[in-house]
């Protein structure tokens, strides 16, 4: 069974390779009727993980993958590469290899290695370094940061609006601002929805323990808490595995989860991190990021939507659905600014009236 | 929840259900770790079979469709690894420290290794249908103990028959008299006929084998995915349990236990309202290994011919070069237990 | 005579030629596991060896990444040689990283030529403190110093993630605030990352050396750790020389923290360490627990890992192919037993 499946994978991926060779000749033939104004462009990737793990990494890379479709349009043929799982260290040693190489753009997608970029850009000025999630941009170095409390403010306010037990919970890998920002936006989503709902968060200290990930799950479930927001990595698969085997509820981050576990992922508060990344690297490679702008980018600029579970999205009242939706729009058009709070309960006293205030 | 409802059952039931679950996988490397070092091995190398198990039982439950054939894969996988480690140290006289570390730098990268590049290319994520609760009926409703110990999954129930089973294997069999022996006296069992290195051998085999099914315990049981990095840890800490638990097989689970509660309390305290909790509150349950170690199982100390390859004498087919003299000065070894 | 001197140089040469095949046997073996995935590995070998020495940025890195792996294995070396086990250089180095960074904001004010050695001084004395824990349990309580120091290694890096996410967050990034820039540590080769902290490793290394070889301190630790019956006997201060020396190990893998936050990120990062205290010990074991031989193999594992990045920059095969390169080749030089047979 073993031998056949491995065998099974292993024509597809001969499959596939003949599928590039057969597109990539294709490509060159197309290049080759127009490469009178054709430009060759190098970019490299460096996620945290790597760019197959349904979450995080991977959804910077399909960024990546959409940028160079979108440049190919307009003539730019870009070519991608990347170095996946590194420590800070080494990922400043892979950006800086890049550089040497001609790279035009570097996209460090991951918050340790912010210094990476700043400390690589300054010795390689004619390569653009992206960063995620870092507190500046200067020169050829441009911060992007998905500004996730929008959106979880919303699947908090869904949370809410679905919990039955009056209690909804958040799981976080870390007590890091970023992600701080997203589990307490959730729970000042579940409050903006319902002000007398309990809220609890957790953080595990991980982004890959996925067994204390479930165990912190279980407590909050176990505290009476019917729905649960992963600001988790890979550790979601944990939180997933809690609410299923409970009978409860999940709200998954940054990629559309439902597929792994279509009974519990009610919807997924996706980062529309592809969108953000094609958006910078398409900017860098033509040139257009306005110099030292932070892209913090939230809903107001199309960054944050929510996926709903196709088989669950029937189980939620259509009154429910429809306030969502006016919610995501109040918030898109700035009528309701969601704040970046850092300090976990922070949401708890946090006044509710100050939201809509200017 | 507040503060006050610290005080209640309700707050303890559930959190004794969740250090049972955190425990189990535990359990299982600990006791096998437990028979292992009785017998004089010390496998350090347990987080890397741990992964390993994880990687081996998640594939193979994936591929065929049933989690009992990935836990047998695992144990297998287990069992494997510890032979090489085994061959090591045992019969080429490595150091086990040394040995074990190399053994989890080679089993965590070849667990990442076959999980990035079997899934990578496929670009697919995987995930296994959770395994469902099994209610022991009658046992399940009994006050305050039924919840936790008889509402699990059924790997759990085969924890309650593997201790007794431990202990008899250890502390009543022949077979557990000379692996105790070895530990202590290697000499004595050498005197007595038994072949030393394949006994140690036995234990070895035996502590892979359950710290590959504690890895897919994990994995397949628990998750039902695999994560790289998703033992996190779990190795080391089941090395501290063996010390914890005194080497025997009912204290060891006991430790494994109040390891697991421990851990669970810190998360559910954080649910009750403490904001953040301290490091000192997250680190607790290390602070509590430390002290025990320190303070309670400190005296007992290691077997006495634990990481001391055994220079075989009665048994061996040929003369065997004895273990060279001048190792002790390439890799010495802690000599005394005060 | 002649005779007698052509053996000599076999003997001689002997060890580089075994070193050699087992490095060819781990390479052959290594590749077994990339054949399935349809890669040559001659030609992931041959990324490797550019990714480590293809250019002078490569060099310097491969000096970069050695630099911890020096202090660390010299570390585990000086604990080693006195019979006890130091499996917390990990969380050592932490603590000698926290250190510095406390002092790196340099909130009492103190002058630039002041402020870096102090800093070094800390790093040195919070390692040594952490260690200096297990030591008292052991030598005291006769608690496993295995296992204490690897349940520390688990509490420094949980204080580590709670001093950067909370009260020294920098406000955005999952890392403290930076440090002064008169905590920075000189540069060595401009546009590199190589620094000052590669020369105090060097300087470390020969400075146990001659310790270790020349000090009635370095004879009485050697002698414990070969015979401490015979040490007791002889009336050597026994728990004393364990107790300092076991410290002073703390404190290397601490100088290890202290270049990492001084000299190459100058903040503490989350997850600062790759697991450099456990390559100290493989590097200590490769070394013969010699410190001079550590530098040497110290720079070659560094290559090695430096190597791989660029191997999957060019050929997208995963990073950890090195670790198993590098495990299987230690591993059969422990089934061979190469160490133990005296060249």
């Amino acid at each position: 069974m073993r031998l056949t499946k491995m065998r099974r994978w292993k024509m597809a991926t001969k499959n596939v390779k003949r599928l590039r060779i057969a597109l990539l000749a294709g490509t060159a033939s197309l290049l080759a009727t127009t490469s009178l104004w054709a430009k060759d462009v190098k970019v490299a990737y460096i996620p945290c993980g790597q760019v197959n793990d349904g979450s995080w990494s991977e959804a910077g890379y399909d960024g990546v993958k959409a940028a160079k479709d979108a440049l190919a349009k307009s003539g730019t043929n870009v070519t991608i590469d990347y170095s996946e799982s590194l420590s800070p260290s080494q990922a400043e040693v892979a950006a800086r290899d890049y550089a040497t190489k001609g790279y035009q753009t570097v996209i460090l997608h991951c918050g340790t290695y912010a210094d990476a970029a700043y400390n690589a850009g300054k010795d390689f000025p004619n390569t653009n370094f992206l960063i995620v999630v870092a507190p500046k941009s200067v020169k050829n170095v441009w911060t992007y940061i998905p500004a996730m409390q929008d959106i979880s403010f919303v699947a908090g306010y869904l949370a809410s609006k679905m919990s039955k037990s009056g209690a909804v919970g958040v799981v976080a890998s870390f007590n890091f601002s970023n992600i701080t920002w997203q589990a307490e936006g959730f729970r000042l989503g579940a409050r903006y929805g319902n002000p007398k709902i309990k809220t609890f968060s957790n953080y595990i200290n991980s982004f890959d323990d996925a067994g204390k990930a479930k165990e912190a799950a279980q407590a909050e479930i176990d505290s009476g808490a019917d729905v649960i927001y992963s600001a988790t990595d890979q550790a979601s698969r944990g939180i997933y595995a809690a609410a299923e085997t409970n009978g409860n509820l999940a709200i998954a981050s940054y990629s559309d989860q439902s597929k792994l576990a279509p009974k519990t992922v009610l919807a997924s508060a996706l980062a529309n991190i592809p969108l953000l990344v094609e958006n910078m690297v398409t900017g860098s490679v033509s040139g257009t990021l306005v110099a030292d702008k932070v892209y913090s980018v939230g809903m107001a600029g199309g960054i944050g939507d929510l996926a709903m579970n196709p088989d669950l999205a029937k189980t939620v009242p259509p009154d429910v659905a429809k306030e969502v939706q006016a919610l995501m729009v109040s918030i898109k058009s700035g009528e309701i600014k969601v704040p970046a709070l850092s300090d976990p309960g922070q949401s708890e006293k946090y006044d509710l009236a100050a939201l809509k205030a200017k | 929840m507040t503060w006050a409802s610290l005080l209640e059952l309700t707050f303890w039931i559930p959190l004794l259900a969740a250090g049972v679950r955190v425990a189990t996988p535990l359990v299982f490397a600990s006791l096998g770790e437990a028979v292992s070092e009785r017998a004089g091995v010390l496998n350090v190398g347990l987080e890397g079979m741990m992964a390993l198990g994880a990687i081996v039982g998640f594939l193979v439950a994936y591929w065929t469709g049933h989690s009992w054939a990935g836990l047998l894969a695992a144990a297998m996988a287990g069992l494997a690894a510890s032979l090489v480690f085994g061959f090591l140290t045992i019969f080429r006289g490595a150091d086990q420290i040394v040995t074990g570390i190399v053994m989890n730098i080679l089993l965590l990268g070849l667990a990442s290794f076959l999980y990035a590049s079997i899934f990578a290319s496929a670009h697919v994520v995987a995930q296994l249908a959770a395994i469902p609760v099994f209610r022991v009926p009658w046992l399940s409703d009994l006050p305050v103990i039924g919840r936790p110990f008889f509402a699990q999954s059924p790997i759990v129930y085969a924890v309650y028959l593997l201790i007794p089973l431990f202990w008899f294997l250890l502390e009543r069999s022949p077979w557990g008299l000379s692996v105790r022996a070895a530990g202590e006296n290697p000499e004595a069992v050498d005197s007595a006929g038994i072949n030393i290195w394949f006994l140690r051998l036995q234990a070895a085999a035996i502590g892979g084998a359950m710290a590959g099914l504690a890895g897919a315990i994990l994995a397949v049981v628990q998750i039902g995915a695999y994560v790289d990095g998703m033992i996190a840890g779990r190795g080391f800490i089941a090395l501290a349990i063996v010390v914890f638990g005194g080497w025997r097989p009912w204290r060891v689970a006991v430790a494994a236990l109040l390891f697991g509660v421990v851990d669970a309390f810190q998360l559910r305290l954080q649910v009750s309202g403490a904001a953040i909790p301290s490091p000192f509150l997250i680190g607790l349950p290390y602070i509590l290994t430390i002290i025990v170690v320190a303070f309670v199982a400190g005296r007992a100390g290691y077997p006495a011919a634990i990481n001391k390859p055994y220079p075989l004498r009665h048994f061996s087919r040929r003369q065997r070069k004895p273990i060279p003299a001048d190792r002790a000065a390439i890799h010495p070894v802690p000599q005394e237990h005060s | 005579m002649s005779v007698h001197v052509d053996s000599a140089v076999t003997e001689r040469w002997r060890p580089f030629a075994q070193g050699t095949g087992l490095v060819l046997a781990s390479m052959a073996l290594t590749g077994l596991v990339l054949l399935p995935i349809g890669i040559n590995p001659i030609g992931a070998y041959a990324q490797i060896l550019k990714g480590a020495f293809g250019s002078v940025n490569a060099l310097t890195e491969d000096l970069v990444y050695a630099t911890p792996i020096i202090l660390t294995s010299l570390s585990v070396i000086i604990a080693f040689r006195c019979g006890l086990w130091n499996l917390g250089s990990d969380g050592q180095l932490y603590l000698g990283a926290i250190a510095t960074v406390g002092l790196g904001f340099n909130r009492f004010g103190m002058l630039p030529p002041v402020l870096l050695p102090v800093m070094a001084v800390a790093a040195f004395a919070a390692g040594a403190a952490w260690a200096a824990v297990p030591a008292v349990l052991r030598l005291r309580f006769g608690a496993s110093e295995v296992i204490v120091t690897i349940m520390m290694n688990f509490l420094a890096v949980t204080i580590a993630t709670y001093l950067v996410g909370g009260p020294w967050a920098s406000g955005i990034t999952p890392a403290t605030a930076p440090i002064v820039s008169a905590g920075f540590l000189p540069i060595l080769v401009p546009g590199t990352r190589l620094n000052a902290n590669f020369l105090v490793a060097i300087a470390a290394a020969a400075l146990l050396s001659f310790v270790l070889r020349r000090t009635v301190f370095g004879y009485q630790l050697r002698t414990i750790g070969q015979n401490i019956d015979a040490a007791r006997y002889a009336g050597m201060p026994v728990n004393k020389i364990r107790f300092v020396s076991f410290s002073c190990a703390g404190g290397l893998a601490g100088l290890a923290g202290f270049g990492e936050v001084a000299g190459i990120y100058h903040n503490l990062p989350n997850g600062l360490s790759p697991g450099f205290g456990y390559t100290g010990i493989v590097v200590a074991l490769l070394a013969r627990l010699n410190p001079l031989w550590a530098v040497i193999v110290a720079f070659a594992l560094a290559a090695l890992s430096v190597g791989s990045g660029g191997m999957q920059r060019a050929m997208g095969i995963p990073v950890s192919l090195v670790s198993i390169l590098e495990a299987v080749l230690i591993l059969l030089v422990l089934a061979t037993r190469l160490l133990e047979r005296r060249a």
